[in-house]
């Protein structure tokens, strides 16, 4: 059988052929990982629709493969058999009119087309019709029987080809759009055929095409834009085209930001006492423990008092949702990208736990190895670009979430104290949130309970 | 006479066209309104076939001609008319007229828009100079962009080649001094039925050598049923599967010697039209593109939907790059090339081209076919509309024809083809329409003013929901 690029879900439509796991001649199981592609979303595995044995590979690591592409010929059990049964009942129903009187190059016609349809179930009615469009059964994929809708179909796709080659010099485009649309689209550099229509019949109107946004990264647009500047600036410059994972990065963080009213809220914890616990417990714990699980416990503290920021707005319907569960996006810096790692549960886990499931998570993420259900988004997200550096950021909402996180590095500052200067461990928590959902004293009074957690890690641990 | 062959001097121009029919010219005024500097070379006069040798003159003689046919008709509306004579050579120099006007109205809007006119043959000297030869001298021009809009020259057939006295093209053919008695045409074709139209009228025997099996091969066979049945020119005299194989000459007249399936025959004629295609090749070979990137594939250059050549600075358009061989065709691709070469966002990105043949009645069609439609979609929905069923036909006492329209199961328009008297007027809103990705109810819920043709189209499409009012 002929193995497709399956769809991932999410509207992925393409990816990139990472590697084979398996080589040609291997046996393989159902369900058993063949390879991987990276898709716009993420690093997929692909799994065995069945078992079998690996007759040919016919994607290779870096090929960009769309849904429905043959990457993978399998021998299956069943196609054998399938195809055996095909070929008795092919012989009964080739006989009669290979016995009528055709002239030599008619059954020339006929024992090709014979041929080519002999490994196939259809009935003699089918048969017959697609021998009237001119459909080889062959070539109708399908586990059963061929009907009469699929040959209908394929003879549909046939003519379509074939009409688009007749008139490809004068009929070059067959987009469902009007003239001065198709203008507008190639004004603004957009592929017009990329356009999802809204008009009739899925037409592309003028307001389609000045929805959509004209792409940043078309290299023709920006050749031109260099040109205006050219006689400033001279030097060498180089290109990096944006993976599948970065574009969609970026469409996604620009959807947001030019989206969702963002407010950042700014604070300070003191997180002294919280410092020393983690250095005791440090040496108890096996797994490496970072202030993340505590900081994730305090906010989910928060969260319990204010479920407005554990929510998402439903644009449709004017409604808010509000999530009874917890379950936090980790942003974490990989080779490849900004990926983030879902926690699930965090309510349900105990600080060490949480530990561990971070650090698996980041060292997934960097390897690669998380599936596209792993980060796709819960109900809050948090960053921590504090590892790195830097005191307080502005960050932006993973969609459709409401509120994110960013934890800045935590440093030894001076703080007054009941009048004194005292050196303290302080962290700087960046609260960006949407305020269509939350105003600025809800987010305010979340951050302070936080805060007040962070501060007093004693009362937040006896709670766990 | 003194020639004075000048030196070798060299013009500098941003756009060079070459070739100053309806593409070449287009070309030339538009990139002369977006700004660049424009020579137009051609070695004939501006307007190209189509203006001088083409649809403007051969229109002009189908027209007196069908007057000249119709006062024979005017008894049935009650005007007694007799047409006692006609001159051949005073309709030959109204003819001309129409053409001289045209002519010198283009070469004013040529002249206004600044563009400078070379008379002569170009050829490539290499990818951004071509040499100039004019009748006194030679220059170089030295280009940015060029277009080439060369157009296409009537084929030959081997053994019956163009002797311009009896053997003659669609070309001589307009230029004809008087009214002949018997015109034989080889070629079934558009050409050959608008010659068998207009000189029919004008009394002249005419008979059609076809060596496919029927001829208009490019109409739907119902629409050529539907013509043969108005006039005997369209049946009376067409050898079909006979092809043309030689001549011989018998007193004044030539005989056209051809051979059908069962034997040999000889027709009679004053000439013989040679009417069976047209080609680029002539002139592209005089081009010297060799000396360029340019690619020429079939006979026709290559070109993308942006008209460039394989030569990034050459752009090519009209019939030198490919059929249909229509003037409307050129004129759209003469400005895309112009506002591509001049930095604009333009393509040739068009879905249809309609085509118009003025036999009588005239036949325009746009889209699909019928038997094309059926073969691309499950569900076809058809709507026919006869003109016997228009008062506008009834009161201008032309009733033949039909318009049908071809839509997709969706209801989407997919096709129309119309056969009437104002066939090619009628067929641009069907083109918009289809351009503009109409659905049924787009025609049908716009006003058609009445009493007018189009009302039939809107019929039509009504028809193919059943929902027609007058019939």
């Amino acid at each position: 059988m002929e193995f497709e690029f399956p769809d991932t879900g999410e509207g992925v439509t393409e990816g990139k052929f990472l590697e084979w796991k398996v080589d040609e001649g291997d046996e393989v199981e159902e369900d058993q990982i063949l390879g991987e592609a990276e898709t716009d979303k993420a690093v997929v595995e692909i799994p065995s629709p069945s078992d079998g044995k690996v007759k040919e590979l016919k994607a290779s690591p870096g090929d960009t493969v769309s849904v429905g592409d043959v990457i993978m010929e399998l021998e299956t059990g069943e196609s054998s058999e399938a195809s055996k049964d095909d070929s008795e009942k092919d012989e009964e129903n080739d006989k009669e009119p290979m016995e009528e009187g055709l002239t030599e190059k008619e059954s020339e016609e006929f024992s090709e087309k014979a041929s080519s349809s002999e490994n196939v179930l259809a009935l003699p009615k089918v048969r017959k019709l697609a021998e009237e469009k001119g459909v080889k059964l062959a070539d109708i994929k399908t586990e059963e029987r061929i009907t009469e809708e699929e040959v209908l179909e394929a003879s549909r796709k046939d003519t379509g080809e074939n009409k688009r080659k007749e008139v490809d010099r004068f009929q070059a485009s067959d987009v469902d759009a009007s003239p001065s649309v198709r203008k507008l689209a190639r004004e603004k550099d957009i592929d017009i055929e990329n356009v999802e229509g809204t008009g009739k019949g899925g037409k592309v109107t003028r307001s389609d095409v000045l929805d959509k946004k004209e792409p940043s990264s078309n290299p023709e647009k920006n050749r031109k834009d260099e040109n205006k500047i050219e006689s400033d600036i001279s030097g060498e410059e180089s290109r990096k085209p944006l993976s599948n994972l970065e574009r969609s990065i970026a469409d996604k963080m620009s959807k947001s930001k030019s989206s969702i009213p963002h407010v950042t809220h700014i604070d300070k914890a003191d997180v002294t006492e919280l410092y020393e616990i983690r250095a005791e417990e440090k040496e108890d714990v096996d797994v490496h423990l970072t202030f993340m699980p505590f900081i994730m416990k305090a906010i989910l503290e928060g969260l319990k008092q204010y479920p407005e920021l554990n929510a998402e707005l439903d644009e449709q319907k004017d409604e808010i949702v509000l999530k009874h569960y917890y379950s936090f996006n980790m942003a974490v810096d990989t080779d490849r990208g900004l990926l983030v790692p879902r926690i699930d549960n965090v309510d349900d886990k105990s600080i060490v736990e949480l530990a561990e499931e971070v650090q698996n998570k980041a060292s997934e993420a960097r390897d690669g190895g998380l599936s596209s259900e792993e980060i796709a988004p819960g109900s809050f997200s948090i960053s921590n670009i504090g590892a790195i550096g830097g005191e307080a950021f502005t960050p932006i909402i993973n969609p459709p979430q409401t509120a994110i996180m960013g934890i800045g590095k935590i440093s030894e500052t001076a703080e007054v104290v009941n009048g004194e200067i005292r050196p303290l461990k302080t962290v700087k928590l960046s609260l960006s949130y949407d305020h269509r959902v939350v105003d600025g004293a809800t987010a305010a009074r979340f951050m302070n309970t936080v805060i007040e957690n962070l501060e007093d890690p004693g009362k937040m641990l006896i709670k766990l | 006479m003194i020639k004075i062959v000048v030196g070798d001097i060299e013009t500098s121009t941003d756009l060079l066209v070459i070739g100053a029919g309806p593409g070449g010219y287009t070309a030339a005024i538009r990139g002369a309104q977006k700004g660049l500097d424009v020579v137009l070379v051609d070695k004939e006069k501006l307007g190209g076939t189509c203006l001088n040798r083409g649809c403007i003159p051969a229109k002009a003689l189908i027209h007196a001609s069908k007057f000249h046919k119709e006062i024979q008709d005017w008894h049935e509306i009650g005007i007694e008319a007799e047409c006692e004579n006609i001159d051949f050579s005073k309709i030959m120099s109204w003819k001309d007229s129409v053409v001289e006007e045209l002519n010198s109205g283009l070469k004013h809007i040529i002249e206004r828009e600044g563009i400078e006119v070379m008379k002569g043959e170009a050829r490539f000297i290499d990818e951004e100079t071509v040499r100039v030869s004019e009748e006194h001298n030679a220059e170089n021009v030295n280009f940015d962009k060029a277009i080439i809009a060369t157009g296409s020259r009537p084929v030959e057939i081997q053994g019956i080649e163009f002797d311009n006295d009896k053997i003659i093209s669609s070309r001589k053919l307009l230029n004809l001094d008087e009214v002949p008695e018997e015109l034989v045409v080889v070629g079934g074709g558009y050409i050959g039925m608008e010659a068998a139209t207009k000189f029919s009228k004008f009394g002249t025997d005419v008979k059609i050598v076809e060596a496919e099996e029927r001829i208009l091969q490019n109409f739907d066979e119902d629409i050529v049923d539907e013509i043969k049945e108005s006039g005997p020119e369209y049946s009376d005299e067409i050898y079909t599967s006979a092809k043309a194989s030689g001549f011989r000459y018998e007193n004044d007249k030539i005989l056209l010697e051809a051979e059908t399936e069962e034997d040999e025959i000889e027709i009679r004629g004053d000439y013989i039209l040679v009417a069976v295609g047209r080609t680029p090749r002539p002139v592209l070979d005089n081009l010297d593109l060799n000396n360029t990137d340019v690619e020429v594939k079939d006979g026709f250059i290559e070109v993308d939907d942006k008209l460039r050549t394989s030569q990034e600075n050459i752009f090519a358009i009209g019939d030198c790059i490919g059929q249909p061989m229509l003037a409307h065709k050129a004129y759209r691709e003469g400005r895309v090339a112009a506002e591509v070469a001049s930095g604009e966002a333009s393509a040739f990105d068009n879905q249809y081209i309609p085509k118009a043949m003025y036999t009588d009645p005239e036949v325009a069609t746009v889209g699909m076919s019928l038997d094309e439609a059926r073969k691309e979609f499950d569900d076809v929905l058809v709507g026919e509309f006869p003109f016997r069923a228009s008062g506008r036909s009834l009161t201008i006492n032309q009733e033949s024809g039909f318009v049908r329209v071809v839509a997709s199961g969706d209801e989407k328009l997919q096709g129309v083809q119309i056969v009437g008297s104002r066939a090619s007027d009628m067929i641009a809103e069907a083109t918009l329409a289809l351009e503009m990705q109409a659905y049924l109810d787009d025609i049908i819920n716009t006003i058609h003013a009445h009493p007018t043709f189009p009302e039939a189209f809107a019929e039509a499409c009504e028809d193919a929901r059943d929902e027609a009012i007058h019939i």
